[in-house]
């Protein structure tokens, strides 16, 4: 059976519902930070913490937004079929709305938690490093004309460019930040959730993962079907 | 990798280079006029100056070299003799060694002249040694040739080449540009020694992985 654009609807509708109804615990259910990982009193991180909610999802995602761009470059380089350059780049195209999210989650938390929209935490600057990379693929899609050129010479940069996300991964830990840290480390124990909060987390995961993917898989097919019309153009000149 | 091959094509390359001096004129000029433009923009006895001045060192360094790189592989795909370069018996690799190495030394001759011309017209007190501090901006430089001559020989075929090299590598750079300022105040103003601090091994760190990388897919590049 194909997947129709009823079914996309359904599923849509399906996701909202899942998503709203997961905010909704998140925002109104979910008890405040536990008193020991508060700061000091009246601290806004209280509830503030929330936002790891949706940050936490937003970085997931833009990791594997990255991961598909590797390795849709690589198998490109490797077979030259046109077919995973497109897969690449609509995974870039996606990425970088995901990347736009959690520089703006980014934001928001740095402004609860420390004080100002942007403080050039390691985190928020390895962040924006990725966002710049996506940028600057994009942007290279856009300035070769040749298809089998463009698709060369993206997959290269794609390959390139995957050197940030573990850059981004480990930048809390190699440099002094003031995020929160994942892991038990030296000088910091790493955020828990408790057992609702870590399902409400693999739900809200959950969702923003079906969505990437949907995503992806539209922008893929709108860029075939763009390159079969600009086929037909290139035909009839 | 065959240095016999390296050097060749970077005594070709000096050679060109000598003859019309076209880059290292421009590339010095615009060192210089840079330099004057980040010294009218702040008063020379504030205080502040001691701060931002090295960060303004480097960025100098940055744009004059923008200029330079894009010439690496552009000249010789404007004079057609790139064609020429790939059809030599030299591997693809050694090529892009040979550009690395000349950028190098067309970088290496610009931070001789103007780091003095810093020190002079910015009437700068380097609390640490200078030594250290020119080995970090050379450190600085190494990555931004590496990362730089690659992705000049990337952007051949594009449209608006000189634009669109600037938008690519500079993002790419951005973990080294960061880290070359951060290490660059501790020894011109902490007087913090070289081997001490963290950052420069970071960033030299990373401009080994881009150099693997970028000898690992230049192959990609040169193929048509």
């Amino acid at each position: 059976m194909k997947f129709q654009r009823k079914q996309a609807v359904i599923l849509l509708a399906v996701l909202w519902a899942v998503v709203l109804y997961a905010m909704y615990q998140v925002l109104f259910s979910l008890g405040p930070l536990s008193e020991e990982l508060l700061r000091f009193e009246g601290d806004p991180m209280r509830h503030g913490y929330k936002i790891f909610f949706f940050s936490m999802q937003a970085a997931a995602i833009t990791y594997i937004a990255f991961a598909v761009v590797l390795v849709g470059s690589v198998v490109y380089l490797r077979t030259k079929n046109l077919k995973w350059d497109t897969i690449a780049s609509s995974s870039a195209k996606v990425g970088i709305v995901f990347t736009t999210i959690l520089l703006v989650n980014g934001a928001i938390f740095s402004n609860v938690g420390w004080g100002a929209y942007w403080n050039w935490d390691p985190r928020q600057t390895t962040s924006l490093f990725l966002w710049f990379i996506l940028a600057a693929y994009l942007s290279l899609r856009t300035a070769v004309d040749n298809i089998e050129t463009r698709a060369r010479l993206s997959a290269v940069l794609g390959i390139f460019g995957f050197v940030g996300v573990p850059l981004t991964h480990i930048s809390s830990t190699i440099w002094v930040s003031n995020h929160p840290q994942l892991y038990n480390t030296a000088q910091s124990s790493g955020f828990s959730l408790d057992k609702s909060g870590l399902t409400l987390f693999m739900i809200l995961m959950t969702s923003f993962l079906i969505l990437y993917i949907y995503m992806l898989w539209l922008t893929y097919k709108i860029e075939t079907q763009n390159q079969i019309y600009q086929n037909i153009l290139r035909g009839e000149q | 990798m065959n240095f016999k091959h390296i050097l060749s094509v970077v005594k070709k390359d000096l050679r060109v280079e000598s003859r019309g001096k076209e880059t290292v004129n421009f590339m010095f000029l615009f060192t210089f006029i840079s330099l004057l433009m980040f010294n009218f923009a702040t008063d020379p006895f504030s205080p502040v100056l001691n701060d931002v001045a090295p960060g303004f060192l480097w960025f100098v360094f940055i744009f004059a070299g923008m200029l330079g790189l894009s010439r690496a592989f552009l000249k010789e795909k404007e004079t057609g003799t790139l064609q020429g370069l790939s059809l030599a018996p030299i591997s693809n690799d050694d090529i892009l060694y040979a550009k690395i190495i000349y950028n190098l030394i067309l970088m290496l001759g610009i931070q001789i002249i103007a780091f003095p011309l810093f020190i002079v017209l910015f009437n700068y007190n380097i609390a640490g040694s200078t030594l250290d501090a020119f080995l970090v901006l050379t450190i600085g430089n190494v990555g931004f040739v590496v990362v730089g001559s690659f992705m000049s020989a990337l952007v051949m075929s594009a449209r608006s080449r000189e634009l669109v090299l600037q938008i690519i590598v500079l993002p790419l750079l951005l973990p080294v540009i960061i880290l070359i300022i951060i290490s660059l105040r501790k020894v011109m103003i902490d007087a913090i020694p070289l081997l001490s601090i963290g950052e420069i091994k970071l960033a030299a760190s990373y401009v080994v992985i881009m150099a693997v990388l970028a000898s690992l897919l230049f192959d990609y590049i040169m193929e048509e």
